[in-house]
């Protein structure tokens, strides 16, 4: 049996689509990692562990492979962003769910509205809807590599593996076009 | 970084994780580029956000607790330092800051910061790089920034802002003898503390500046002297110069220089433009006027010598008036503290201890007399009584006082006014119930205590099946009586009916009549009580509460194993708070389920949302006192309980427990006054012979603790004092007694571990004590401040548990 991990991704979802167990479970073990720490970003810290992170993104993992056969991705960005969208979803429903915000509090005289997420506190909620929304009205690739790169944290190596670019320095580019984008298409919302 | 490529570059350098030079980014921009920089500026915090870790749970020898704060700086935690045991603040830079050269920089400082101990200077405690991140630890302080006591009072008066410019003047003087600068002072970053202290924060670094610029609406901009903004070094003089700007900030909620940009900002200044104080502010002393001028003169040079100068000339201003301003800063500390209690920290306990409710006109609502042929159940009477209670709670200007105190009294001979004054109350509502087949009949008055005068009276029939209207109309009769204005607020919580069923109702009050007896017959009564009550209606919030108390009084007591009553508990708790979010009651149903989930940072948030809503709530102030205590926060435990016994001064509980702390905090004697109060009201209450004994048993009067414990009947301390008064035999018979019962029903693990610490056994003790603490048994985490375990202190092993005990309950 070949050794997978040195594999592609796209050549691993590949095998897997095709009922390959081993390329499943190598896949599994390497986009889990990376969404699991974009989660702990996504959650506010009260809710963290109610919601164990980490169990909820195997589990969205885990219904994502299920049905990998009828998955039609144009690449392996796809599915890591297809998997971003799901996490998010369950994230949410998640907050829904416990519904209640806990108090805020400040030390610094910085205000901070209600708890959020990380990332919430950083731009705050409506920044962050803005973000969402405009990432959503780009072409998918741009937004896939924005995920992976910005979000996901790949580096130029691994962007140039998934996207299939010919270069570490051509995946660079190509994410810094996007990032353009992104910032025109948030500039026009605003 | 300019022309076309600019937006590129920013692009590529937000992908890289590299900083970005946003001022000379917005000076060099294109009028088609400049609006792209905003939505730039976003996607790298949102970048550098998908960089950082998750908050940790411990840091070096921190235990992270809670997250209290974002700033420039990164993130603010509140954290346990296990090793000295203390509380403290941690500032965690961000992780991706942690290998330039400003991460070293900062350690660098902030081990010469440590240095600076001075009243007015955060005491920081150590600067560090572990685990690749660097942070910053510090006291903690408790109080609230200038910035929110001017947000939320408006500006300052001149006498308040002179003697917070001279407190101030000798922070900075310290700082400046250490060798330093503090390159960051600005209103957010100066506390009044609960003390009344003020306590410069938070010391800036290069990077600080850099990164808050160019920010339009950011405030720390408008502090930097022109020299700094034009990117010359930090002296002596640009702090004196943000002395200056805060001074004009207190006094003026402006600033001497606006801009809404850098560059606006660096033109203003070269233009030496300021707007001058006097026309913000026509009746400052002219002499002010002229010292806040020199020291934001836009020349260094022409500024102060030294901050010590700058409070020197501050104080002779002040010397003239003195007396009296520290009043006015009291003052305005506790308006502030009314207005907000909550606002700024957790862990204040004074803060919360001293709402106005001393100035808040008070009112005890006594149980209703049974007039008539027919008489009235006890419960009844209490219930109506309680009713009132619960509605006049909404009224937040209003200090309401408990009805269990009074079910003692004798019901025909009692004096409304003795029995006011009694329970601290201004007023005394007094009145009768008298049913006739389905019609009731109340009547009240309203007794002033002060004079005895009645204030008012009337009568209220209705039918049986109206008794809620009937409360409704009394109780905003009361309230109307009382306070001036009723808000929209407090005439809906008046209205507000916990449930719509009669018969629950009823149910509800035998169940918290039940309850006040405090003995496990009385408490599996109550449970039952409730359990009905919930029948009748499963939508009521206070019956889950009241189910909740009863569950951790049991498992408190050793009555039922902890963790057997963890299930019901939760469910309890969680329904209530489900079902009323607006009530102390089920906060504190919430916290006490979070004690006995072991659960320490979420259950101080409750009580602490449980004193915010009803800050007349005696129950929470009781919980969250000996939550305190068990943590060795005597002071804090002080003020908690001595407001419960305050707002329930004939409560045998709230006396005890009242009396504990004050032995603990040094007050021998009014200690054992307390208990001696205490048991005048019950002779028999066990728990104040079990707190006397346990005075005595501190103080090595073994033969007195015996005769105390014999009293209270709890076994273990009874077993413990006979082996330590030398009589071994008995000590062993308890514990024989113990073995034998623990067969037929559940005995506390710490019966057993009090007993064998007591006849010198460490071994089995330890055991004993190691089985409580898997057992999760919660009152194992008072194992330090119980004189039981005292002959154990020296053994290696309890500084061992203790610390487990410690780590698990505080997370």
């Amino acid at each position: 049996m070949a050794d997978h991990r040195l594999d592609s991704t796209f050549h691993l979802i590949e095998r897997a689509r095709a009922g390959d167990a081993e390329a499943l479970d190598v896949l599994f073990a390497r986009l889990s990692a990376p969404l699991q720490r974009w989660a702990r970003g996504r959650l506010p810290r009260w809710a963290r562990d109610l919601a164990e992170t980490d169990d909820l993104v195997q589990d969205t993992l885990l219904q994502t492979f299920k049905r990998i056969e009828h998955f039609q991705p144009r690449g392996a960005g796809a599915l890591q962003a297809y998997l971003r969208q799901a996490v998010l979803n369950r994230i949410r429903d998640e907050l829904r769910r416990k519904g209640r915000r806990p108090e805020a509090t400040d030390l610094d005289g910085l205000e901070i509205e209600a708890e959020g997420s990380p990332l919430e506190e950083a731009i705050g909620h409506e920044a962050l809807e803005e973000y969402d929304a405009a990432l959503q009205r780009l072409k998918p690739e741009e937004r896939e590599l924005i995920i992976a790169r910005v979000e996901l944290g790949y580096d130029y190596a691994e962007l140039a593996e998934t996207f299939g670019k010919p270069t570490p320095d051509a995946a660079r580019k190509a994410a810094q076009r996007a990032l353009v984008r992104l910032a025109e298409e948030m500039k026009r919302a605003g | 970084m300019q022309g076309d490529d600019l937006v590129s570059d920013l692009a590529g350098a937000i992908l890289d994780g590299e900083d970005v030079d946003w001022a000379s980014a917005d000076s060099s921009a294109g009028p088609s580029e400049r609006p792209l920089l905003e939505p730039l500026r976003l996607l790298a915090t949102i970048a550098h956000v998908h960089r950082q870790p998750p908050d940790p749970q411990q840091w070096g020898p921190l235990r992270v607790l809670d997250r209290i704060g974002r700033g420039a700086f990164g993130q603010v935690y509140r954290a346990w330092d296990t090793r000295l045991d203390r509380e403290v603040a941690l500032k965690l830079l961000p992780a991706d800051r942690a290998n330039d050269a400003r991460g070293s920089t900062l350690v660098h400082e902030g081990r010469l910061l440590a240095r600076v101990r001075h009243p007015n200077v955060v005491t920081i405690y150590g600067a560090e790089r572990i685990e690749d991140r660097i942070g910053l630890w510090m006291e903690f302080i408790r109080g609230r920034t200038l910035e929110q006591m001017l947000q939320e009072n408006g500006p300052f008066s001149a006498a308040v802002a002179v003697e917070v410019g001279i407190e101030l003047c000798r922070a900075v003087t310290a700082v400046h003898a250490a060798g330093l600068l503090h390159r960051d002072i600005k209103a957010q970053n100066v506390m009044l503390t609960d003390e009344r202290r003020v306590v410069l924060m938070d010391f800036g670094t290069g990077r600080e500046r850099e990164g808050s610029m160019a920010d339009g609406v950011a405030g720390t901009p408008l502090y930097l002297a022109p020299e700094v903004v034009g990117r010359k070094d930090a002296s002596v003089q640009s702090d004196i110069y943000g002395v200056g700007v805060l001074l004009y900030h207190l006094l003026t909620g402006s600033y001497p220089v606006q801009a809404r940009s850098l560059s606006e900002l660096h033109a203003a200044h070269e233009r030496r433009e300021r707007q001058d104080i006097r026309r913000l502010r026509p009746d400052l002393p002219p002499r002010l006027c002229r010292i806040i001028d020199r020291a934001i003169a836009p020349d260094p040079d022409q500024r102060y010598e030294t901050a010590d100068r700058l409070g020197a000339v501050l104080s002779a201003l002040a010397s003239r008036r003195r007396v009296g301003v520290m009043w006015t800063l009291a003052a305005l500390l506790a308006a502030a503290a009314v207005a907000a209690p909550l606002y700024v920290d957790r862990g204040s306990a004074r803060r919360i201890a001293t709402p106005s409710a001393d100035r808040a006109p008070s009112i005890a609502v006594l149980p209703f007399r049974s007039l008539g042929a027919t008489p009235v159940e006890e419960p009844l009477q209490l219930g109506m009584a309680d009713a009132v209670i619960a509605r006049l709670s909404g009224v937040k200007t209003l200090a309401v006082r408990p009805t269990a105190p009074v079910t003692s009294a004798p019901d025909t001979a009692r004096d409304p006014v003795a029995l006011g004054r009694e329970l601290h109350a201004d007023h005394v509502l007094d009145g009768t119930i008298q049913r006739a087949g389905n019609r009731v009949r109340v009547t009240t008055q309203l007794v002033d205590v002060a004079t005895g005068r009645t204030e008012w009276a009337d009568t209220f029939d209705e039918s049986f099946t109206d008794l809620f209207a009937l409360q409704d109309a009394m109780s905003m009769r009361v309230a109307g009586r009382l306070v001036s204005a009723l808000t929209a607020d407090e005439r809906r919580a008046i209205e507000h009916h916990s449930t719509g069923s009669l018969q629950a109702y009823e149910l509800y009050v035998r169940g918290k009549f039940f309850w006040e007896k405090r003995t496990e017959a009385g408490i599996r009564s109550a449970i039952g009580y409730y359990q009905q009550a919930l029948r009748h209606d499963d939508r009521f919030a206070l019956a889950y509460a009241g189910l909740a108390s009863c569950y951790v009084w049991l498992a408190n007591m050793g009555a039922e194993p902890p963790q057997s009553m963890l299930p019901a508990l939760r469910a309890a708790a969680s329904k209530a708070v489900e079902l009323d979010d607006h009530l102390a009651e089920t906060h504190t149903a919430m916290s006490l389920f979070q004690s006995l989930d072991w659960n320490w940072p979420a259950q101080e948030a409750s009580y602490r949302r449980a004193i915010e809503l009803n800050p007349n709530y005696p129950n929470a102030y009781l919980w969250y006192g000996l939550w305190l205590d068990s943590l060795g926060r005597q002071p804090e435990s002080l003020a908690m309980r001595q407001r419960a016994h305050e707002l329930d001064p004939l409560n045998l509980e709230m006396n005890a427990a009242y009396a504990d702390s004050l032995f603990k905090t040094g007050h021998e004697d009014e200690a054992l006054k307390q208990i001696a109060r205490t048991l005048e009201l019950d002779p028999d209450f066990w728990d104040a012979h079990h707190e006397l004994g346990l005075f005595h048993l501190a103080r090595g009067r073994f033969g007195d603790a015996v005769t105390e414990f014999e009293k209270s009947g709890q076994l273990g301390s009874l077993g413990h004092a006979y082996a330590r008064a030398g009589d071994r035999d008995r000590a062993l018979g308890v514990l024989r007694r113990l073995e034998a019962e623990s067969t037929r029903r559940y005995v506390t693990p710490l019966d057993f571990a009090a007993i064998y610490a007591g006849l010198g056994d460490a071994d089995h003790a330890f055991e004993w004590l190691e089985q409580a603490f898997r057992e999760r048994t919660t009152y194992v985490r008072r194992l330090d401040v119980d004189a039981r375990y005292e002959p154990l202190r020296r053994d290696a092993r309890y500084g061992e548990l203790l610390k487990r005990i410690r780590a698990a309950y505080l997370r």
